[in-house]
C-alpha cells in the first residue's frame, strides 16, 4: 500500500524556479514522484549523490489516466535528505501554486 | 428467492453547485456498506485546472495532502470511466463515517455542478489492481 507525502508546494513568487530539501522519515521505499503540470522536476536523494530525475517535464496529462501520471522509479530510503528544483514553463499567475509529491511505502 | 449480491466496489458521488471563487464545502456520510475508500475522481468540464482540494478528510484524517491541486484527479473524456480515479494514496478504512471536501477554483467564472467521485470497495488490494491495471 502506499502512501502520499507533499515534499514541497510553493508559488515561485518573482523567480522562475525554487530549490528545496525534504527529510524522508518513516518511509522505506519511494515509488515514484509527480508535481503540478506545466513545470520541470530535478530530484537528488542521498544528499545529492544519486541524481533520479534531471528537469523531467511534467506535463498537464488530462488525457492520461491519473494513477498514470507519475514517474515511476524504486528507490530504498531511510532518512535520506532529498534535494530538488521546481522549475516553471511558460508563464503562470502570481496566485499559481505548485506542488512536488513522493509516492511512498512503509 | 436468491440472495441479493452486493457488488464488489461502489462510486458514491458528492454533488455541491459552485457559486463563487471562495471555498465550497461538500459534506457526505459513505456508504456504510464499504469498508475503505482507495479512489478519488473529479469529472467536471467547467471545474478549473488550477482549482484546489484544500482538505479532504474522513474521520478527521486527510485521504490527500492538504492544498491538493484538484488536476491531479481530473481527466478528460479521453479516459475510460474506470480509469479516471487517483488511487495513490493509503486506503482508508471507513464505516459510514462523513467526508469532508473543501473545494476552491480561484478561476470561477460560472455556477456549476461539482461531483467529486468516491470509489469504495471491501477488498481494496483487489480493486486497486484493477486501477492499476
Amino acid at each position: 500500500m502506499y502512501s502520499l507525502v507533499k515534499i514541497y508546494q510553493g508559488n515561485l513568487k518573482n523567480q522562475n524556479n525554487e530549490a528545496f530539501r525534504f527529510t524522508v522519515k518513516d518511509y522505506k521505499k519511494v515509488c515514484g514522484a509527480f508535481c503540478t503540470g506545466g513545470t520541470y522536476l530535478s530530484l537528488a536523494f542521498d544528499n545529492e549523490r544519486d541524481v533520479m530525475l534531471r528537469s523531467f517535464e511534467q506535463r498537464e496529462m488530462m488525457d492520461v489516466p491519473p494513477n498514470k501520471r507519475p514517474v515511476f522509479f524504486k528507490r530504498n530510503i531511510e532518512m535520506d535528505i532529498i534535494k530538488g528544483v521546481i522549475t516553471k514553463k511558460g508563464t503562470f499567475k502570481p496566485k499559481d501554486v505548485f506542488s512536488v509529491y513522493l509516492i511512498m511505502q512503509k | 428467492m436468491a440472495e441479493k449480491v452486493k457488488p464488489k466496489f461502489i462510486i458514491q458521488c458528492i454533488d455541491l453547485l459552485i457559486t463563487s471563487d471562495q471555498v465550497h464545502e461538500l459534506r457526505d456520510e459513505l456508504d456504510k456498506d464499504y469498508s475503505h475508500i482507495v479512489g478519488i475522481a473529479i469529472s467536471d468540464i467547467y471545474c478549473s485546472k488550477l482549482s484546489v482540494l484544500e482538505v479532504v478528510k474522513v474521520k478527521g484524517l486527510e485521504l490527500l495532502p492538504e492544498g491538493f491541486e484538484a488536476a491531479h484527479v481530473m481527466s478528460s473524456l479521453a479516459v475510460e470511466p474506470n480509469k479516471r480515479f487517483f488511487s495513490w494514496f493509503k486506503p482508508m478504512p471507513v464505516s459510514g463515517d462523513e467526508m469532508v471536501i473543501r473545494f476552491r477554483d480561484p478561476e470561477y467564472i460560472k455556477n456549476y455542478n461539482l461531483q467529486v467521485q468516491v470509489l469504495l470497495t471491501n477488498n481494496p488490494e483487489e480493486t486497486i489492481n484493477v486501477l492499476f491495471g
